[in-house]
């Protein structure tokens, strides 16, 4: 603790309060051989978000091994079918699938590897796709498990069949049956445990999808994911495993992976060929991925702690308000810092908060609502050294204003 | 990419790798060998080389975050006055661009349809395409449940609309054996108010058909933005009318529920494609284009001093304006085939890809546009080399 308040007030000498209000996160702009800020120039308004690694906020901080792997693979062209035999050679031996690929995000993870369950190879069917006639097109699903990404299953022509119990699949089971569907976590729970779904689905001999997007950090949990049997499993590249914005994964069974990747830019074969993933976005992928199984959790968390504990500390002699750090339940191990008032002493609405931070000049986003449960949370997986004392300042400000 | 800055402290908590400090090998390291690129920016080859100015552009957006949202709408604002397009946005690559172009006028901002995509039920799903311009990447039309009708004349195009119309297609790098010309076949879409869509991918250089293209009055445009644009190698762009270019941001990414949010674009990749485009204008492509015609050239010049080897210079007419050299040579003195040659330039060292058979008329075919400096002498090196070992005795 000691040592954390050293360089906490190294840091805040570093970065002087005068910083507030001034555009300090464009000046990055300064160290870049043209000078140039874009941002500025089109009239946009960076922003320090506190809210989490969401795809609508830009996603995660790549980290900086992921960005330099990125530029060298941006001036050192390979041709793209060797790159993706190689790297996914190696995420399949560093997560412990049997194969592996990289598509555009998570979402095309799930169309990719939907259309590969379907198709299962055959190129005549990989041609006629989203058209289903003569082709299996019904994913299995849980009717907790339906969620605002199943969208993804039916892009490449399924429709879904919900069930609820053992004896329900059993029933639905059939010769249109292409996939069995399980996403984790899920906020409703499940009826049938994952373990006893991936069994059910080998018994039945029909291929099991997991969507595990977003259950990393830590990136171990992608080793444990895949262990869990599910024929594929696909998960975010750029929140969790702070790799490239539009990149994510898909592991699993060679021949699974393999077709999926005939649905896939650069083949022309089916519909995926939109979902391109550049040679930066592959090299990339793999390298979020080793530096992420090198980094233990607690390692992460110190660093979210070190966040938070500025950010309380800025808080802390407010009359009213209280912080907590708590890990968030459910797949990912996730830290966030829960900030709470007592609206007869700070006279300012949950909603009004959110939009004076985000009126504030910097902006700056939070977690509330709808992921939060209307709580006002913040998520330091986004949050560079430095923008903890920045947001402190703000959030200090807002409240007193109305205390 | 000297010229890229370390990544400075607010834009991440953690040391970047000290100045100076060697990048790792990765392709080395992973066992993927580099190649000499003769054939051209093709997706499977990884595409064009960027500008410097765009991978500047794309590690400042690393470092900096904006709301996607914001970010969509100003860079599509600034890419629509560029190019004097009315709307603009940037998509995954031209593939997508046309998937949601397609998209867009299938649903035209209707939610419920939008929900329902792919098609092609309960929505317009007939796209109206010319026979003889049928090509490879017509699948992608059909990726959110379109289905193809093939026309010819303009009488064809009158008889073939209906309520299920959603859309014409016009492949603007084809422009040869119509039965109708383009402008008659934009004006039918116009007179029955039927959105039409055009690709012009592979049509750039020069950047300036850009301007020509959008004038012609297609309602969308779509281009390829890690090729001729030297931009991002999953990035494109999507130009046209301002209501359609809306209705296709609602079916792309980051939209929850969208049909299209498997295909994301990056903030590096969205601001890469503004600065792509600023950079491609500003370029001066007649000496581009005088710098592959001498290396061209020079090529042909070193390849026909062989005996019973001709080589000739040609120039693409609709497509991307790459000069390039046709490399014949007699059977009776050379026993290698142009299959064999391909295949003996790839497995050679260094490897080298060459444009032959599928896309060029079963010729082989050498370009310069993606050709570093000392890389010619190589390759004509290597064709030499690979024809004396087939001459016959």
């Amino acid at each position: 603790m000691t040592k954390r308040r050293t360089i906490i007030k190294g840091l805040a000498g570093a970065v002087p309060l005068s910083v507030v209000g001034a555009s300090t996160i464009v000046t990055a702009a300064g160290n870049q051989a043209s000078g140039r800020d874009y941002y500025s120039e089109l009239g946009l308004r960076p922003f320090i978000n506190a809210a989490g690694a969401y795809s609508a906020y830009g996603g995660a901080r790549m980290r900086p091994e992921v960005v330099d792997a990125m530029r060298y693979a941006a001036t050192n062209k390979v041709k793209m079918r060797e790159l993706h035999d190689a790297v996914g050679k190696r995420i399949a031996s560093l997560v412990g699938s049997e194969s592996a690929m990289v598509t555009s995000g998570a979402t095309a993870a799930i169309v990719l590897g939907t259309a590969a369950c379907m198709t299962l190879g055959d190129e005549e069917k990989m041609r006629q796709l989203p058209d289903t006639s003569g082709i299996r097109n019904e994913v299995i699903i849980q009717k907790k498990h339906r969620y605002t990404y199943d969208r993804a299953l039916t892009v490449a022509g399924a429709r879904l069949v919900e069930v609820e119990s053992e004896e329900d699949i059993r029933n639905a089971v059939g010769d249109r049956t292409a996939m069995m569907f399980f996403l984790k976590p899920t906020q409703k729970g499940d009826n049938i445990p994952a373990d006893s779904y991936s069994a059910l689905a080998r018994e039945l001999n029909i291929p099991s999808f997991c969507d595990a997007a977003t259950t990393t950090p830590p990136a171990s949990n992608v080793v444990d994911g895949v262990s869990e049997g599910f024929d594929l499993i696909c998960y975010s590249g750029g929140k969790g495993l702070r790799g490239p914005y539009s990149a994510g994964l898909l592991l699993g069974r060679e021949d699974l992976i393999r077709f999926a990747r005939r649905h896939a830019a650069p083949n022309d074969i089916s519909i995926g060929r939109g979902m391109k993933v550049s040679a930066e976005e592959y090299l990339g992928m793999l390298v979020a991925l080793e530096v992420g199984l090198k980094i233990t959790e607690d390692d992460d968390f110190d660093y979210k702690r070190d966040r938070f504990d500025n950010i309380a500390e800025a808080l802390d002699d407010i009359p009213g308000v209280t912080t907590k750090t708590f890990v968030s339940e459910g797949h990912a191990n996730e830290l966030y810092l829960e900030i709470d008032w007592n609206t007869e002493v700070v006279k300012l609405s949950p909603e009004q908060f959110v939009q004076e931070l985000r009126g504030h000049d910097p902006s700056v986003e939070v977690r509330a609502f709808m992921f939060s449960g209307g709580r006002i949370q913040l998520s330091a997986t986004v949050m560079a050294e430095g923008e903890d004392v920045i947001v402190g300042e703000i959030i200090r400000k807002v409240l007193l204003a109305h205390s | 990419m000297s010229a890229v800055a370390p990544l400075g402290i607010l834009s991440s908590g953690e040391p970047a790798a000290a100045e100076g400090t060697a990048i790792p090998d990765y392709f080395g390291n992973l066992g993927v060998r580099p190649f000499i690129n003769a054939v051209g920016p093709y997706s499977s080859l990884g595409g064009a080389e960027m500008w410097p100015e765009v991978i500047e552009a794309m590690d400042y957006a690393v470092r900096n975050k904006v709301r996607m949202s914001e970010l969509h709408d100003a860079v599509g604002k600034r890419i629509a006055e560029l190019t004097g397009a009315e709307s603009a946005m940037v998509s995954a690559g031209a593939t997508s661009a046309m998937i949601l172009g397609t998209a867009a006028c299938m649903t035209m901002g209707d939610e419920e349809k939008m929900e329902r995509l792919p098609g092609p039920v309960g929505m317009p799903h007939e796209v109206i395409m010319l026979k003889s311009q049928r090509y490879l990447y017509d699948r992608s039309i059909k990726a959110p449940g379109a289905v193809l009708v093939e026309v010819e004349t303009a009488a064809d195009v009158r008889a073939a609309i209906n309520p299920n119309t959603a859309m014409m297609f016009y492949l603007l790098n084809r422009p040869e054996n119509l039965k109708i010309e383009a402008a008659s076949y934009i004006a039918l879409a116009k007179e029955f108010n039927i959105p039409i869509m055009c690709d012009a991918a592979t049509t750039i250089p020069p950047v300036s058909n850009i301007f020509d293209t959008v004038k012609a009055g297609f309602d969308l445009i779509c281009y390829s933005g890690g090729k001729g644009l030297r931009g991002p190698y999953s990035a494109g762009l999507l130009l046209g009318r301002q209501d359609l270019i809306q209705y296709a941001r609602l079916n792309g990414s980051p939209n929850h529920r969208a049909y299209g949010r498997s295909m994301k674009v990056a903030p590096e990749e969205y601001l890469g494609m503004l600065v792509a485009v600023e950079t491609s204008l500003r370029f001066d492509e007649e000496t581009e284009y005088e710098r592959q015609l001498g290396v061209v050239n020079a090529m042909g010049r070193d390849l026909s001093a062989l005996p019973g080897v001709t080589t000739e210079t040609s120039v693409p007419g609709a497509e991307a304006r790459e000069p390039y050299i046709e490399v014949r040579w007699n059977a009776e003195r050379y026993s290698i085939s142009v299959a064999d040659m391909k295949q003996a330039l790839r497995s050679g060292e260094p490897s080298i890809e060459v444009r032959a058979l599928f896309l060029s008329g079963g010729q082989l075919h050498l370009t310069a546009v993606a050709l570093k400096e000392g890389e010619a002498g190589i390759v004509t090196r290597r064709v030499t080399e690979i024809l004396e070992g087939s001459a016959k005795a």
